[in-house]
């Protein structure tokens, strides 16, 4: 057999699920998928060896067409399981269609009819090709396994999920025979407990409630406890990854649990934008030119990240969850992580939830809400001391009247005007808007949807914010901000709507001007 | 009583050789006339043809088969011209089958080889009203 297909075969028979079965039966714990593979890559090797072991001390020659045998020659046969066969008789073969060869009568152990096998026949066949060594013996286990495990590991996993004898928890395997059987009564005391706690609670901290028998295996307890909690719809995994922490799915905010309609967008496309354009795109973190990937890894993680507040955020009570944000947090899989967030200023302490589809983080509605901010606020994230701490910061000023864009919506139309109003905090000059009437801008949403383009609805805003300024430009910034006020759009999307249209034009800086401005 | 399944393009077809008895045809002469030039050369009628020694391909055991069977699986249906495009639906099924050595094949697998109409409609002809060529849905006995 090649070595390919050797490999090929480790983790996918019935004898490597008994293997499997029988490691973690002795190890009488939860065991991870890779370091099952390993277990059994080590037998396989070891079986191999032995058995090529023996197969050489027998001192048969394995079976080839080609070659040329005697009667009472023992040969090993290699489609059949290595058996050893003895030949009995010969005789020519009859086939006037091929070359003359011979055929040879043979009595293979274990069989009590006779088989007949070609020899002399040099016809091109699997058999006859000049043989690899079976098995990369030369390879240790370390290197076997670092070679086959990922391929062992992937086999064996397609095995286990269809054998009802094993349970798997994210992965995590054990045998079900192993397990604690966890009552109901006890999941309805681990829902008291996270409930009166308010906090999502570890699964030692909820065993530590649970007066299990000293003879079960607090390991084995563990895994028992957490996949009972998986499959009861009441409780969630709220915790990094190989780190759980269990929740109660009603006490989540519900703008954690179906993400907001209003940070919904239209998917995101990959866009070459001017380097000017770039670079204001960059420093813009927003989630909708992700598409909704959360996964993606930051290229140069920092500790600290500054946010601008745009309108769909601020009115869900969320913040976008970029690469770099998410850096600032334990990776996780499931579909949400609970963290805290601890205000720099205030310490107060409050529940933060990263989501996973959608990449935005949950929990913040009262926090924007206690300080009055408006889109265009300066946020700050940092890394908390704890891996689930992120400390939150705004920029206060002494409250005072500024002239500031306000936004309102009439006849379904966004309009914009420069008002006196009460702004106590810091805010990015570009892209602060107050907002007039929340209620007139979700109709001007919905008219929004009737353009068909985002480069459209631009021009169609433009002149509302260009009136505001004496020469008649606006930033692209202020642009992004405003058409989020009806339309969900990342900064790269409005930047390349931007450089679509041809009744703006850019007069560097960032800057827009119409173009009859221009002329 | 097994439950009756109604054929599908996955259910698998063969050439039922005793059916060619029931109904008066010749198996043996169909045969012979879907050789090849070379394989006529050695069996000139079908009654030269007799047991032949076949060497497996992955094992080298050698059995005996009817040279016949064995020109149109190991040699005739190799050939490029075997099945050809003109040739109608039913004989280019019926040789894809001898090809195969009367191994069954789906009405999918039967059109990954012989690469006329699909495999819907290979279907319908191989269950329209009248058996052409013995060709049966098989039954694993």
């Amino acid at each position: 057999m090649a070595s390919s297909d050797f490999w090929n075969a480790v983790g996918t028979t019935q004898a490597d699920i008994e293997r499997a079965y029988a490691f973690l039966l002795e190890r009488g714990d939860a065991a991870a998928s890779r370091d099952i593979a390993a277990h059994i890559i080590r037998q396989r090797l070891r079986e191999e060896q032995k058995r090529l072991e023996e197969l050489a001390a027998r001192r048969a020659p394995i079976y080839q067409p080609k070659a040329i045998y005697a009667v009472g020659q023992r040969v090993l046969f290699s489609a059949f399981d290595h058996r050893e066969g003895v030949v009995t008789a010969i005789r020519p073969s009859e086939n006037p269609r091929v070359a003359p060869f011979q055929v040879m009568t043979v009595q293979l152990e274990g069989e009590s009819a006779p088989r007949e096998f070609a020899m002399g026949y040099t016809a091109p066949h699997p058999l006859n090709e000049d043989r690899e060594p079976p098995v990369e013996l030369t390879l240790s286990p370390e290197e076997a396994i670092a070679r086959y495990g990922e391929l062992v590991r992937t086999n064996l996993v397609q095995r286990m999920n269809a054998d009802k004898e094993f349970v798997r928890l994210d992965d995590g395997w054990f045998l079900r025979g192993l397990l604690p059987e966890i009552h109901e009564g006890y999941l309805h005391l681990a829902e008291a407990a996270i409930e009166q706690s308010n906090d999502a609670l570890r699964t030692s901290d909820l065993l530590k409630i649970f007066e299990f028998p000293p003879t079960i295996k607090r390991t084995a307890a563990a895994f028992a406890l957490n996949v009972a909690l998986a499959n009861d719809a009441r409780f969630e995994d709220v915790g990094p990854r190989n780190s759980p922490r269990w929740f109660l799915k009603r006490l989540e905010p519900e703008e954690a649990r179906v993400r907001p309609r209003i940070l919904e967008g239209a998917p995101a496309r990959i866009f070459t934008l001017p380097s000017e354009l770039e670079l204001i795109a960059a420093e813009l973190q927003d989630e909708a030119d992700l598409n909704g990937n959360a996964n993606q890894i930051a290229a140069q993680p920092r500790d600290e990240v500054l946010l601008i507040l745009t309108y769909p955020h601020r009115r869900a009570g969320t913040l976008p969850l970029t690469p770099v944000v998410r850096a600032l947090l334990p990776p996780f899989d499931h579909p949400r992580l609970r963290f805290y967030f601890v205000d720099t200023l205030t310490q107060e302490k409050f529940a933060g939830y990263a989501v996973n589809d959608g990449a935005y983080i949950a929990g913040l509605t009262e926090w924007f809400n206690a300080r009055k901010l408006s889109p265009g606020a300066y946020i700050t994230l940092k890394r908390g001391s704890d891996p689930l701490t992120v400390l939150i910061e705004y920029q206060p000023q002494r409250e005072r009247g500024l002239w500031v864009r306000v936004a309102r919506a009439v006849n379904g139309q966004l309009t914009f005007s420069q008002e006196k109003r009460p702004i106590a905090h810091k805010a990015d000059e570009e892209m602060l808007i107050v907002i007039g009437d929340p209620v007139s801008l979700d109709a001007a949403a919905q008219k929004a949807r009737e353009y068909a383009s985002l480069t459209t609805l631009l021009e169609e805003i433009f002149p509302e914010l260009a009136k505001l300024s004496g020469a008649g430009r606006v930033h692209a910034k202020t642009l992004y901000s405003a058409v989020n006020l009806v339309r969900r759009a990342g900064p790269r999307a409005v930047m390349h709507a931007l450089t679509e249209s041809r009744v703006l034009s850019s007069v560097g800086g960032g800057y827009f001007v119409l173009n009859e401005v221009r002329r | 009583m097994s439950p009756v399944v109604r054929p599908d393009t996955k259910t698998l077809f063969h050439i039922d050789t005793q059916w060619f008895e029931e109904n008066g045809r010749d198996l043996r002469a169909e045969l012979h006339a879907a050789l090849c030039d070379d394989c006529r050369a050695l069996y000139p009628t079908p009654n030269d043809a007799r047991l032949v020694d076949r060497v497996d391909p992955q094992t080298g055991e050698v059995t005996r088969v009817d040279a016949l069977w064995e020109c149109l699986a190991e040699h005739c249906g190799q050939q490029a011209d075997f099945i050809t495009p003109t040739m109608p639906l039913t004989r280019a099924i019926f040789r894809a089958l001898l090809a195969n050595g009367n191994n069954p094949m789906s009405p999918e697998a039967l059109y990954q080889r012989i690469r006329k109409s699909n495999p819907a409609g290979i279907l319908r002809v191989l269950m329209g009203a009248h058996i052409e060529y013995g060709i049966v849905p098989f039954q694993a006995p």
